[in-house]
């Protein structure tokens, strides 16, 4: 009831907006991974997430899609999120990725004994219960992201540029709104960088919301337009690149502040 | 779900149909030509296919080794004898509800014990079957207690051979079928990674409890069938650890996650001890063991990823995907 009553008095406010975080708190034993975020995030925008080691970058993408973290409770210890209109705080991954919010793990967990054309198709049939539908839709997506002439290989058997891209691949066929993307650039060379940051405009551009974990700082420059900056758990900075990199809050959290 | 079954059975083609045509003959034609003991002998290997490849869906595709599975086939047995005895039921349908019976336990538990991977999973079915042996001895009345259920026996047995043999041929019928389905896809994908798999969609819960339901049902009825063929069972034979063993070794010898590997196990495994226990009456279970040890350090993975490794080697793969994009 209060929720719903929460959403109608913000309804004109809500308009646009596709992912919405109110004071996210979650600890894991004395530790806070994310320590009372807020986070509005506008439909059709690229949004950066960054952040030194252990900012809570993420645990906030785990809490965001519903997964378990390992060796802790599945849902926020407070607050609340809510994706399109939809309080999904207390929702499971698996209904979180149906309502239309994927994602990429830092760690990539695709299916490696299955081929590259098999692990996109288990995303497919997010949507639709025949197989052979899926293969079709697979083998689009495939073509799309550029892995369709290693299709057929054993997943395991891709480069980690392959594996990041399967990964990217399978989110896309569950036909996400909003995709967040878990540091998809992380070792990889500059001309790969080149060809994915290439990639992610393009699927922006078919209308689906991005926000993105990144280390390397010129990809998530070029192409947010706008960064949130977490450390120790706390939002620090929310504004557009060139603000980020002036802020002194900023500043001092990936170099130290001078005072310290 | 139903046109990608149909699409998996016709992508049989000739082949496919021609080795369920071959096996249907063989079946039908055994009992005039072989003698009882190789008949009996079949009615075995049959029904070890049932088991074997029933405890592939949860333990092969799904990634949930069982260490109880016999507890299905128990109850399956305890149920149809139970009904026979007790209320007169005509024994065919005591036979399905022997099925219903086993597949309901999997389901009353699957909620519980399916929170547990890995070694707990493994002990907490164990602990299940040694549970559910000691509840049968002791609820006597029911029961019939330690003592056992002794039936009438049959007529003709040969209706209960074909009935296993049907059941083994429909199993891995259903255990093919559903690897081409978003159902088996799901299994698969829960096995490699579950966190992946949720994120995906997939509501991994509600699929490992219809995979261990599924899993449960036909050793149900191959233990009903088994009751009704040696009209007798008592909670030892019924829960006896070594069926589960037997499983779980003949399905490792066939290769664990294939669907021939669970046919193949029982047959190489039931022929080959056969064998030995004829030619070596002191020493058969020593040269048995040893030819175990041996085969799981030369072949880790069983016989058919073993035969499908050979088969590439040897370039017939070529042959058969070139026959498949032709017909594509």
């Amino acid at each position: 009831m209060i929720s719903q009553m929460q959403q109608k008095s913000e309804s004109p406010d809500t308009k646009g907006k596709i992912l919405e975080v109110r004071g996210l708190t979650k600890r894991f034993g004395g530790i806070i991974a994310n320590d009372n975020i807020d986070m509005d995030v506008f439909v059709g925008e690229i949004v950066g997430l960054i952040g030194p080691n252990g900012a809570g970058k993420s645990t906030l993408f785990d809490m965001v899609a519903g997964v378990k973290p390992s060796g802790s409770k599945r849902f926020p210890d407070a607050g609340c999120v809510r994706f399109l209109g939809h309080d999904i705080t207390q929702v499971k991954a698996h209904q979180v990725c149906r309502l239309g919010l994927a994602r990429t793990f830092q760690i990539v967990r695709i299916l490696e004994k299955m081929s590259v054309l098999e692990n996109v198709t288990v995303g497919a049939l997010c949507r639709t219960s025949e197989v052979y539908e899926a293969e079709k839709k697979a083998e689009r997506i495939c073509e799309f992201v550029g892995l369709k002439d290693r299709q057929n290989l054993a997943a395991g058997e891709l480069t980690i540029e392959g594996k990041k891209r399967l990964e990217l691949a399978r989110a896309l066929a569950t036909e996400p709104k909003l995709l967040l993307l878990d540091e998809v650039m992380a070792g990889l060379n500059p001309s790969e960088v080149a060809d994915t940051l290439e990639l992610l405009r393009q699927i922006n551009k078919q209308g689906i919301t991005i926000i993105i974990v990144e280390h390397v700082m010129q990809a998530v420059m070029a192409i947010s337009d706008r960064i949130v900056v977490l450390d120790y758990g706390k939002k620090i900075a929310d504004d557009t690149p060139e603000a980020v990199v002036k802020d002194k809050n900023v500043i001092d959290a990936y170099l130290g502040s001078e005072d310290a | 779900m139903i046109k990608d079954v149909a699409r998996s059975l016709w992508a049989l083609g000739w082949i496919g149909g021609g080795a369920i045509a071959a096996f249907v003959v063989l079946l039908l034609v055994a009992p005039s030509v072989a003698s009882p003991y190789v008949v009996s002998l079949l009615m075995a290997m049959f029904m070890y296919i049932v088991v074997c490849s029933s405890w592939n869906i949860i333990s092969g595709f799904t990634g949930y080794v069982s260490f109880g599975h016999v507890v299905f086939w128990g109850v399956g047995a305890y149920v149809t004898a139970v009904l026979v005895w007790k209320f007169n039921y005509p024994w065919p349908l005591a036979v399905m509800l022997g099925g219903v019976g086993s597949a309901f336990l999997a389901a009353i538990v699957s909620y519980p014990i399916l929170k547990l991977t890995g070694i707990y999973f493994a002990i907490s079915m164990l602990a299940l079957a040694e549970a559910i042996k000691i509840l049968t001895s002791h609820f006597r009345s029911v029961t019939g207690g330690g003592g056992g259920i002794y039936l009438p026996p049959m007529a003709s047995l040969n209706i209960l051979y074909l009935m296993m043999g049907f059941l083994a041929l429909a199993v891995v019928l259903v255990c093919y079928s559903i690897t081409h389905t978003k159902f088996g896809r799901s299994l698969l994908t829960i096995r490699e990674d579950e966190t992946a798999a949720e994120s995906l969609g997939i509501n991994i819960t509600r699929r490992k409890i219809q995979a261990l339901i599924l899993s449960g049902l036909f050793p149900g009825i191959a233990g009903g069938i088994y009751v009704m063929n040696v009209c007798f069972i008592n909670p030892a034979t019924a829960f006896d650890i070594s069926i589960t063993v037997n499983i779980i070794l003949m399905t490792t010898f066939g290769g664990i996650g294939t669907i021939i590997g669970p046919v193949l196990g029982p047959v190489a495994f039931t022929a080959l001890s056969e064998f030995l226990w004829a030619s070596f009456p002191f020493l058969h279970r020593a040269i048995l063991g040893a030819i175990l040890i041996a085969m799981v350090m030369g072949m880790p993975n069983g016989i058919m990823p073993f035969m499908v490794r050979f088969a590439q080697w040897v370039g017939i793969r070529e042959f058969f995907s070139r026959r498949r994009e032709a017909s594509q």
